[in-house]
Order: structure tokens, then C-alpha cells, then sequence
């Protein structure tokens, strides 16, 4: 076996071992601390692309940890689905860590960013490993390792706020994670198996012995991913987090983190219940309805907001809910949409805390109305901030419609044009906040006596790359569809 | 009544292929991005780069007519957008891409000397050069997709040259706008959704019979979202703020050309999409005449309102603001006479694509002349102008020419479009016959003739009486101007007198692809404009003018100020808005608040929780106490053993003592033995004391052990009561999460069991 074989496996161990590495490098050479994870995130990015390329043309991998052939082993799968949820995550951490890089230093006691490393590189790390294993108990490893280094960026501010939050979240994302395994539990006494191919051919057996089991596995699923994801009423712990985390720690868990457990939702719903099974009971059913709550709950909170932070968090209810409504049409356009959103969010949300950073960076403002005239002084971050802001209502030219469109057209294709209205209505609930943001701060008259600092290059420079994925992705569609479509043309 | 009329077929001709609709398009949009770069202080260079993009469009646009007559070019972009960007330029299209450019660049030279006054002219140029790219994509848009694109971006970039005042009624104005258009493309986009669920393509071709019982609600949706941008009453209301706050040359083509794409979407679709592919079956023969009908009404509406505002308004750039809705009524009516009419509707076609060329050129002159009269006096309101006739003597000409032309005098070009609609409802009347017609044909002359009512006003006002004092100052207009606002006249005469020529060069050409036969078109071909009959239409109409201005003027009725809560915006919209954030906010307070109550009663449930164990642990405390009340007892009880054992000793000692008075008599020898037993006595004593003191040290240790162990107790509990205060830990939130969790979790099972029963 060469090297490229091990690749699956490599992705997610080489962070744990740059986690391991961070300290002792930070200690020793500092200069070179930073560089070992962008040098691991980029190694990475290399091999999850180069997968791609060979899982297109080979089909699908499967990689056994050891040798050892499931069930009794550890499985990984590399199909084209999840490597371009990796691929997402990959360059997306990339891209927040490199704008980390400058605003850490301002935002974090200097002491404590080797260990911040190591927490990124855990971070990223499980939730590599969460999207390519295909074993239940190994997601629930992983899905504990992502919620405690999650939580420990955010408290790694060592404010009250911060405390406070990152307490909250490690409570209800551990008894998530209890409910996961509780579930796991009864699949796995049900059937005897873990990995995600067995059970899907053991439960359409096992059904018709255990139908009441199975069942409370999947309702469990749906409240223990639906927490971790902050679907609409289980969203309780994440404004509080999100919004008081260092910024490229909400970048990272509005952006990226929030997804992972949408997709394993997905994976439970498609790879490892049989789909026939799930026809009998409307669970899809549920998950529609609360994510279309969601969508109009979010905005509306999203409108009552003071602080940008805060709104920005729960903007992100109300467009993480635009994903499980692709997951609930059960629906490939839906899918499409829904998959095309976690790249779109992923970048616009990303870029729209890195603005809310630059501008606490540069000024210290975190209160809306102080933000009056400011793209003055800090014109390209607030053409990012108005890009940003147009891709989440959906306008023309940005990814946002693109996702709309897919979900609003399969909303249509299954009959339920009241869908379609809640999207809309929802854009222009964005519209009604995100709007007035980007009017008042270009387009006011008087002078504004705001201080402010120099915004450094690298952060810049993020935050373009930002503007021209999400400029870019709402023109140039077709090889992300395609990819979709013909990894989706697997599932279905 | 209705008969069902042959297959409509459409003619469109050979198809070019062509990248020149991208490049005209894409290349003012990137000239006004690259002005937006340029240095503040590079006037020229700014103005040269404008003027050059405005050329650079009309060429192309010129350069396109050829294959537009013939046939239509198209460009596809395919990979654009998932649906691919689609360009196609027929007959119809290019005739609106000729006014834009054209007007466009009148505009353009406008501007050099109307902005000179203004401030921020970078960000003007900017957006007015990007906005004529984004107009130029709407009339080129092959399909309903790229139509929306490009009217998206349209609404957006004008929105900064509405707010270019940056005042307080400009920024109301502009975002009254910005939602009123953010909504129209919403409603646009949903309805182009459902026509592609429909149909599987959003092509701007006949789909009628594809559309099965969704036609209503994809029309009302195409109509919500034209029609705002169109200005049909009652979706007017941004209107009439918006148009006179921006400056003069931007009022010029907003109101001349850019609600005139309101117009183009919906001619497009009620005269394109809703054909049948198929065979015209009676049943959508019936359907058109319906949607026709509603179609017709609701510009005779707008055009009645919008003239009747316009005669009470006192701004001068208001009453053409309101006039614009009023002749936007007239290009509605026309579609719809044409879309219930079927193939006799060629009339009423020709008659609202020509009434689009005509209020195109007034309009936008008349903004430009007005907004001449303001740079120089800086005064909107007619009551403080006067008397400029003599001041601007050929501002006042040109502005006599074009409101003219808007009156529909014969020999100016509002006359040849005005006749051909008022023709196309002869028609209908002709045709049909019904009281729906008749009417609407009755409120058409009234319109008319309060047109000319309010244009004697305005005129009157701006140009006739003695000049105030303020304002009386020899004004010098640059060559620039007058060149403009020259040909602006020249150009409402020329039409005015050969009618026939634009009529024929592209009018019938267009109305020949749409499938237009019968009567209509047979007199299209040779329409004699200046005959009796239409003359004595308009000859009516403007004796009831007459009869209508001098006695209102002479009482003074158009001074009349309506109420505010008269205007729709009071009656419809106000109560509707604030009724919809009403909900929403009453909605989202509601859950909050329930959030809140629910945090509260979860909390107040901890806290309970919390007290039960408080007792729990003073309870221990008690018992602490009450073993302690125990031990003390019991010392008491031992020290009373103590004492009867000192009595029992005293005693012993007494009764010893009486042994020895009783022996004392006896033998002296035992004295020794006594003292002997004394000495042993007072050792038992000794040793009885000392073991009480040891109990005493055993009873001094023990109290201290519980005394301690309590401290014990007593700290812990104090750190438990800090502990569950709830401002140091947010017990509370958490155990609301966990309600939630469970209760969603409760909700899934309960659903999950429901059906699961049934298996």
C-alpha cells in the first residue's frame, strides 16, 4: 500500500498530531507554531483534493483503520459527498485561520494562543474525522472531542461572558451527545452492528422485530443533532456563544462547526436508516417545519438585536434552518440547495464575523447604531459586510439566491408552495436587517467622529477572498452542481 | 361573443447569434464600476468616461437594429447562474433599448451641467452609467430569469441615485423604494419559480396551457412585481416620494425610462406568456378576456388617480411625478385592450409601445426642463416660481412643446399613441359592446382632459405671472442644455408631425411577429392620423378641459389639499405595514416573552428545588443541634452521678467519721489503722477527682468535635446557597434547555409512536 492510500485516515491524524506537536513548539521555536498547523490544514486541503480527484474516477473509498474489516474495525469512507463537506471545512478553517493569524493577537492574552493552536487543530481534526467515518461510536468519539475543543475556544477568552457560554453550550451539547448515544445504544441492540452499511441492511430486518426501537434512535438522532446544530428551539445556547467567542472562533462555529452536525444528521437519515423506514413515520416531516420556523424566528430575532455579534448568531439560525430544510424535502434539488448553502453560509457567515472582528479591531464597536458612516474609514470591509449581507436576503450575484432558488424549486417539484413563501418571506426579513446596516454606514451624510485604528493587510486581503467566493458561486455554479449531482446521484 | 380563433403562431424570424448584447450591456456596468475608482478630482476624465459609455451603448444598440428588424439576435451564456444568462433582442426589445440609450445619453450631457450644482458627483456618474447597463439587461433578457437579474440590479443601483440628496425625505423616500422594489423582485422571483415548476423553463414564450391552474397566481405575482416598479395604483406609493428627490437628469430617466421596464414585463408577459403554445381554445380565449379586462381597469385606474393627484399637487416635479402613474395607466390600458382583443389587439399593441416612445421623450424632457428651472432658482414649490417665460424664454418653449405633447395635441407625439389606444378601445366597443368598455372609454377622455388641466396649472404656475423677488435674476443657460432640452422639443415635433414614420418603421413590424390580423392591422398599415375623427376625439377632449380648469381655477378647487389620511398610503398601506410588523413583533414578543416566563418558571422550579434541599440541609443542622442538646443532657446527667458520688463518699466519709468518734473511746492503737484508712480515703478521693477532670477534658474535646463538625456543616451550606445564586451561574437557562430538549424530544416520540401504532 502507498501513501496515497492511507490518505482517508491521514486527513484527521495529522491534526491530532499537530495538536500534540502545538505546545511544544510554541515553547521552543514560536515563530514556526502558526506555521505547523497552516502547513497541516494546507497538507490537508492537498489530500482531501487529490481524494477527490481519484474518488471520481475509482468510485467511492473505503479505508480500514489497521487492516481490520468492519464490523469489527474502524471504517472510513471517502465518497465525493463527503469529501466536498470536507473539502468546505478544510479551506474554510484554512481561510479563518490565516485572518486568525493578526486578530488572536488583539483578542487573546498572549499566553494562551499556542494553546489556541491546538485547539484549532482538534477542532478541525474531529470534524474531519466526522465527516469521513462511517462507524456510529466513532462519531460519537469524534462529536465529544468537536464539542469540548469548541467549547474551550470560546472560553479561552477568559471573560465572564465567555465562561458563562462556553459552560452553557458544553451542558446541552454533552446531553446532545447523551441522547446521540442513547440512540446508538438501541441501534446497536437492535442489530449488533455500528458501522453505517451494515445497519442500514441490518435494520430493515431488524424493523420489523424492533420497530419502537429504532424509532427513539431516530427521534434521539433528531434532537441530539438538532441541539449541536441549533435547530430553531434547541438554538437556546448558541447567540450567547457565538456572539461572545473571539471572532475567529464565531467565524469558525457559525461558519463551519454547526454544519458538521447537519450533515451527520444527514448521513443518519440517508446512509443509515433505510429509507423505506423512514417513509412510514413524518419525521421528515418535523424537521421541515421546525427549520421553517427557524427561518422566520432567527430573522426576527436577528431584528431585535443591538449587538452585531449577537445578530450575526442568530442570523445564523435563521440560515442553518435553509439546510435541514434541504435535508427535510427529501428531495435531490433540495439537497442540492441545502449542500450548496453549507458552502455559501460556510464563506458569507465566516466573512461577515471577520468583518464584525475587523470592525471591534479597529474601532471597538460592537453596538449597531455606532456604526453609522462607518464605511468611510473602513470601505472594504463594509463592501464585505454589504456582499455578505446581500447573499444572506438572497440577492442576484451572490450565492445565497443560488441555494434559494434550488430549495424554492423543490419546495414546488414535492407541492408545497408554502415553502417557497416562508423562504421568501424570510429574505426579506434579511433584508429588514442587514439592509439598513449596509445604507447607514455608507450613505450617511455627516462626519463621524469614529477612531480607528489601521486594519492589517492579511485581514484585507480575507476578506476579499470572501467577497469573490461569495461573488463567484453566485455566478459560476456549474462544477459545484455537478459535483453535488452526481454525488447525490449515489444516495438516490 | 368569444370565438375560438386559429392556433397563434409566433413569427420570430431568423435568430443571430451575437456577443454585442453582452458588450452593450456588461460595458457600461463596468465603466460605471471603473468611474466609482477614478479620482474625485478628475472631472473630465469622469464625464469623458460617462459620455463615452453612453455612446458606446447607443451605438451598439443602433448597430443591432438591422438583425432586430429581420429577425432577433441572442447570446447565451450558459454557465451563468445555474440557469445561464440568455440574451435575446427582438423587435419589441430593441425598440425599448433605443429609447434607453437614447434618452440615456441626453441624460448623460443633462447631467454635466445639472450636477456642477450637486456634491458626491463620482458615486452620481458611477451608478447612472451601472444603471444603464442593468436597464439595457432588462429589454435584452431573453428569459424571465435574466430579466429578473438584471431588474434586481436595476432597482439596487438606483436606489443610490434616488438617495443622492442624502436629506431626511430622500432617505425616507429611497427606502420606501429600496423594500417596495426588494418586495416587487421577490414576488417577480416567485412567480418565475412557479412558471418554471410549471413549464420547466422560464423562456418569455406563449406557456398559457402549460401553466394549469396556477395562471392567476403566477400573473398576480408577475403583476406584483411589474406593477411596482410600473407604478399601477395601488403599488404606486414609492412613486411619487421617490422620483422628485433625486436629481433632475436621474427624475429624467426614472421616471422616463426605468418604469417603463415595469412596463416591458408586463406587456411581456400578458401579450407573450400568457398565449397558449397549443391551440387558443374558447377557454383561454375567455381567460385572456378576463385578465385583459382587469388589465385595462387597472390602468384607467391608475390613469384617473394618478391625473387627479397630480391636478392638486403644488411641487412642480410631484405633478410630473403623479403624471407618470397617470401615463403609465395609459400604456396598461393599452396591453390589456390588446390582450383581451386577441388577434384584432394589434391597435392597442402599437398604441402602448408607442405612447412608451412618446411619454419616454416628454417625460424626460419635462424633468430636465423643470430641473433647469430649479438648479437656477432652487425652488420646487409653484406658488414661489413665476414668471419665468420671460427669464428662460426657451426653457419656456421647450416645456410648451412637451406639455403638448403629453396633452395629445394634434401636430406634438402624444396625439398619434393617445389615438391609437382611444382606437383600440373603439375597437373593443365595437367588438363587444359591453358597459365595462364604454365606461372605461368615457373615463379615458376625462383623464385626457385633466391632463391638460394640470399642465395649464403646472405652466401657469412656473412660466406666467410676475417673477417674485427672489428669484428675479437674468439666468445665462450653457450651450449644453439648451442643446438638450432643444432636441428633446425637436424630437416631440417630429414625431408629432410625421406619426406615421415610426409607426411603420418598427411599430407594425413588431405587431406583425406577435400575430396581430383583422381589422386593426389592416388600418395600421395606412393610419391617418389627421382625419376628422381623431381629431374631433381630441378636439372633445380639450373643450372639456376648458370646461373643466376655468371654473375650478377661478374657485380655486386645485389649491384643495386632501387630507392625509385620504391617500392610499394612509388607507392601505400604513394600516397594512404597521398591522404586519404589529404581528411580527406582537408574534416574536409573544415567544420571547413565553421564553422568558418559561425561563422564569423553570427558574423559579430550580430555585424550589434548590430550598428543598436548603431544608434538607437545615434539617441536619437541627439535628446537629438536637444531638448536641443530647450530649449535654447526658454530661448533665453524668455530673449528677458525680456528685451522688461525692455524697456517697461524704457519706462514707460521715459514717467513717462516726466510726471514728465511736472508737475514739476505744483503743488508740487502731488509731494508726484509721489514720491508715483515711490516708487510703483520701487517695480514693484524689483518684475520684482526677478521673472527673478527665471526663471533664473527654467532655471538652467531644463538644469541640461537634462544634467543628457543625462549622463543617455551616460552611458547606453557605457555599451551596452561593453556589445556586443566579447571578453567578445561569442554572436557570440551562434547565429551561433541558425543558426544551425534552419537550422536543417528547414531541418526536409522541409523533414517532402516533404513527408507529399504525404498522
Amino acid at each position: 500500500m502507498g501513501l496515497t492510500d492511507h490518505f482517508p485516515v491521514l486527513i484527521i491524524v495529522i491534526f491530532f498530531i499537530a495538536a500534540f506537536l502545538s505546545p511544544l513548539v510554541y515553547r521552543l521555536a514560536r515563530k514556526f507554531s502558526a506555521a505547523l498547523i497552516l502547513a497541516v490544514l494546507t497538507a490537508a486541503l492537498g489530500m482531501a483534493i487529490f481524494l477527490l480527484l481519484e474518488v471520481q474516477q475509482a468510485g467511492t473509498v473505503l479505508y480500514h483503520l489497521g487492516g481490520w474489516p468492519p464490523p469489527w474495525g474502524i471504517e472510513l469512507k471517502a465518497d465525493p459527498l463527503r469529501l466536498y463537506i470536507l473539502l468546505v471545512v478544510l479551506s474554510v478553517s484554512l481561510w479563518i485561520f490565516i485572518y486568525a493569524l493578526r486578530d488572536l493577537h488583539h483578542e487573546l492574552k498572549k499566553r494562551v494562543i499556542g494553546w489556541y493552536y491546538t485547539l484549532y487543530a482538534v477542532l478541525v481534526g474531529s470534524m474531519s474525522g466526522i465527516v469521513l467515518t462511517n462507524d456510529l461510536f466513532n462519531l460519537f468519539v469524534l462529536m465529544e472531542i468537536c464539542a469540548i475543543s469548541a467549547c474551550a475556544i470560546i472560553s479561552i477568552k477568559e471573560d465572564r461572558e465567555c465562561l458563562e457560554a462556553s459552560f452553557k453550550y458544553l451542558i446541552l451539547s454533552a446531553m446532545g451527545t447523551g441522547c446521540f448515544l442513547l440512540g446508538v445504544v438501541m441501534l446497536y441492540m437492535a442489530t449488533g452492528y455500528l458501522n453505517y452499511g451494515f445497519l442500514q441492511v441490518e435494520l430493515a430486518e431488524a424493523f420489523n422485530y424492533y420497530p419502537r426501537n429504532i424509532f427513539t434512535a431516530a427521534a434521539l438522532f433528531i434532537v441530539a443533532f438538532g441541539t449541536k446544530a441549533a435547530l430553531f428551539p434547541l438554538h437556546v445556547w448558541l447567540p450567547d456563544a457565538h456572539a461572545s467567542a473571539p471572532s475567529p472562533s464565531s467565524a469558525m462555529l457559525s461558519g463551519v462547526v454547526i454544519k458538521i452536525y447537519a450533515f451527520a444528521l444527514f448521513l443518519m437519515f440517508y446512509e443509515v436508516f433505510p429509507r423505506e423506514l423512514l417513509a412510514t413515520i413524518p419525521l421528515n416531516e418535523i424537521i421541515l417545519w421546525l427549520a421553517g420556523l427557524g427561518t422566520l424566528f432567527g430573522s426576527i430575532y436577528a431584528m431585535l438585536q443591538t449587538d452585531l455579534k449577537k445578530m450575526l448568531a442568530f442570523s445564523s439560525i435563521g440560515q442553518i434552518a435553509y439546510i435541514f430544510m434541504g435535508i427535510g424535502f427529501n428531495h435531490d434539488l433540495a439537497l442540492i440547495g441545502g449542500f450548496y448553502h453549507i458552502m455559501v453560509h460556510a464563506v458569507t457567515k465566516g466573512m461577515l464575523f471577520m468583518v464584525a472582528g475587523v470592525i471591534i479591531y479597529s474601532t471597538g464597536i460592537r453596538e449597531i447604531k455606532d456604526l453609522v458612516g462607518i464605511g468611510r474609514s473602513l470601505p472594504i470591509t463594509m463592501v464585505a459586510f454589504a456582499i455578505g449581507g446581500a447573499s444572506m436576503v438572497g440577492l442576484p450575484g451572490t450565492g445565497g439566491l443560488i441555494s434559494k432558488w434550488f430549495l424554492a424549486l423543490s419546495a414546488l417539484e414535492i407541492g408545497r408552495p408554502v415553502f417557497v413563501l416562508i423562504i421568501l418571506a424570510s429574505s426579506l426579513l434579511n433584508a429588514v436587517y442587514y439592509m439598513p446596516i449596509v445604507i447607514n454606514a455608507f450613505m450617511q451624510q455627516e462626519e463621524t467622529k469614529i477612531e480607528f485604528k489601521p486594519v492589517p493587510r492579511v485581514m484585507l486581503g480575507c476578506m476579499v477572498a470572501g467577497i469573490v467566493v461569495v461573488v463567484v458561486s453566485g455566478f459560476y455554479t456549474t462544477p459545484v452542481v455537478n459535483l453535488l449531482e452526481q454525488s447525490l446521484a449515489l444516495i438516490f | 361573443m368569444l370565438v375560438s380563433a386559429p392556433a397563434i403562431v409566433l413569427l420570430s424570424g431568423p435568430l443571430y447569434y451575437s456577443s454585442l448584447p453582452l458588450w452593450t450591456t456588461l460595458i457600461p456596468m463596468l465603466v460605471g464600476i471603473g468611474i466609482y475608482l477614478l479620482k474625485d478630482q478628475w472631472e473630465t476624465l469622469r464625464k469623458g468616461c460617462a459620455l463615452a459609455a453612453s455612446i458606446f451603448a447607443f451605438i451598439g444598440v443602433m448597430l443591432l437594429y438591422p438583425y432586430s428588424l429581420a429577425g432577433s439576435v441572442s447570446y447565451d451564456l450558459i454557465d451563468f447562474m445555474q440557469l445561464g444568462l440568455f440574451f435575446e433582442l427582438d423587435l419589441i426589445g430593441w425598440i425599448f433599448a433605443f429609447l434607453i440609450t437614447l434618452i440615456w445619453l441626453l441624460a448623460t450631457i443633462f447631467s454635466f451641467a445639472y450636477m456642477d450644482f450637486e456634491h458626491n458627483r463620482r458615486r452620481y456618474y458611477s451608478f447612472l452609467i451601472f444603471t444603464l447597463g442593468a436597464t439595457l439587461g432588462v429589454v435584452m433578457a431573453g428569459d424571465f430569469f435574466t430579466l429578473f437579474l438584471f431588474f434586481e440590479l436595476m432597482t439596487l443601483s438606483s436606489f443610490v441615485l434616488v438617495i443622492h440628496q442624502q436629506d431626511i425625505p430622500s432617505m425616507k423616500a429611497g427606502i420606501l423604494y429600496l423594500y417596495l422594489g426588494l418586495f416587487g423582485g421577490l414576488a417577480l422571483l416567485f412567480g418565475i419559480l412557479m412558471l418554471f415548476g410549471a413549464t420547466g423553463s422560464v423562456d418569455i414564450a406563449p406557456a398559457l396551457d402549460l401553466l394549469e391552474g396556477q395562471q392567476t397566481a403566477i400573473f398576480i405575482c408577475f403583476l406584483i412585481g411589474f406593477g411596482i416598479k410600473a407604478g399601477i395604483i395601488p403599488l404606486h406609493i414609492w412613486l411619487p416620494q421617490a422620483h422628485p428627490v433625486a436629481p433632475s437628469p436621474a427624475s429624467a430617466l426614472l421616471s422616463g425610462i426605468m418604469i417603463k421596464a415595469g412596463a416591458y414585463g408586463i406587456l411581456r408577459v400578458s401579450l407573450i406568456l400568457y398565449l397558449p403554445a397549443g391551440e387558443l381554445t374558447a377557454s383561454f380565449a375567455s381567460y385572456l378576456f378576463i385578465i385583459g379586462n382587469i388589465l385595462m381597469w387597472i390602468g384607467i385606474i391608475t390613469m384617473l388617480g394618478g391625473a387627479a393627484m397630480a391636478l392638486l399637487q403644488t411641487n412642480m416635479k410631484k405633478i410630473l411625478a403623479y403624471s407618470s402613474v397617470s401615463q403609465m395607466g395609459y400604456i396598461i390600458t393599452g396591453v390589456g385592450v390588446a390582450t383581451f382583443l386577441g388577434t384584432e389587439g394589434g391597435m392597442g399593441f402599437t398604441g402602448a409601445v408607442y405612447h412608451v416612445i412618446n411619454h419616454a421623450f416628454f417625460k424626460a424632457g419635462l424633468f430636465m426642463m423643470v430641473g433647469t428651472v430649479y438648479i437656477y432658482t432652487h425652488e420646487l414649490e409653484l406658488y414661489r416660481l413665476g414668471g419665468m417665460l420671460k427669464k428662460m424664454p426657451l426653457v419656456a418653449v421647450t416645456f410648451i412643446v412637451a406639455a403638448f405633447g403629453i396633452a395629445g395635441i394634434p401636430g406634438f407625439n402624444g396625439f398619434p399613441s393617445k389615438t391609437l389606444i382611444h382606437d383600440a378601445m373603439l375597437i373593443a366597443i365595437r367588438d363587444y359592446g359591453f358597459l365595462s368598455v364604454v365606461l372605461a372609454e368615457k373615463i379615458f377622455v376625462l383623464a385626457s382632459a385633466l391632463t391638460i388641466c394640470y399642465f395649464i396649472k403646472l405652466f401657469r404656475g412656473v412660466f406666467l405671472g410676475h417673477v417674485p423677488e427672489k428669484i428675479d435674476r437674468d439666468y445665462q443657460l450653457p450651450f449644453s442644455v439648451n442643446a438638450v432640452l432643444s432636441s428633446f422639443a425637436l424630437i416631440i415635433v417630429a414625431i408629432g408631425l410625421f406619426p406615421n414614420l415610426i409607426l411603420e418603421q418598427v411599430l407594425v413590424p413588431a405587431a406583425e411577429r406577435l400575430d396581430y390580423a383583422g381589422y386593426a392591422m389592416d388600418h395600421l398599415y395606412h393610419f391617418h392620423f389627421f382625419e376628422w375623427q381623431p381629431l374631433e376625439a381630441m378636439l372633445i377632449v380639450i373643450i372639456l378641459a376648458l370646461v373643466i380648469y376655468i371654473p375650478a381655477a377661478y374657485r380655486g378647487w386645485f389649491d384643495w389639499k386632501p387630507p392625509w389620511w385620504l391617500s392610499i398610503y394612509a388607507l392601505v398601506y400604513r394600516p397594512v405595514t404597521h398591522r404586519l410588523m404589529d404581528v411580527t413583533c406582537r408574534v416574536g414578543v409573544m415567544v420571547d416573552s413565553s421564553v422568558d416566563s418559561a425561563y422564569d418558571k423553570s427558574g423559579s422550579a430550580a430555585r424550589t428545588w434548590c430550598s428543598y434541599v436548603g431544608n434538607l440541609d437545615s434539617g441536619l443542622d437541627r439535628f446537629y443541634e438536637k444531638s448536641s442538646i443530647v450530649a449535654r443532657k447526658l454530661a448533665d446527667r453524668s455530673s449528677d452521678v458525680d456528685t451522688k458520688i461525692d455524697e456517697f463518699y461524704e457519706k462514707s466519709g460521715k459514717a467513717a467519721r462516726k466510726l471514728a468518734d465511736r472508737s475514739r473511746d476505744m483503743d488508740s492503737a487502731i488509731n494508726e489503722a484509721y489514720h491508715k484508712t483515711g490516708i487510703a480515703a483520701k487517695k480514693l478521693a484524689e483518684h475520684t477527682s482526677d478521673a472527673e477532670s478527665k471526663l471533664d477534658r473527654v467532655y471538652d474535646i467531644a463538644g469541640e468535635r461537634t462544634r467543628a463538625e457543625m462549622e463543617k456543616r455551616l460552611s458547606q451550606k453557605r457555599g451551596k446557597s452561593q453556589r445556586f445564586d443566579p447571578s453567578k451561574w445561569t442554572t436557570k437557562n440551562l434547565s429551561f434547555d433541558t425543558l426544551l430538549l425534552v419537550l422536543v424530544l417528547g414531541i418526536v416520540l409522541l409523533v414517532i409512536f402516533y404513527f408507529g401504532r399504525t404498522l
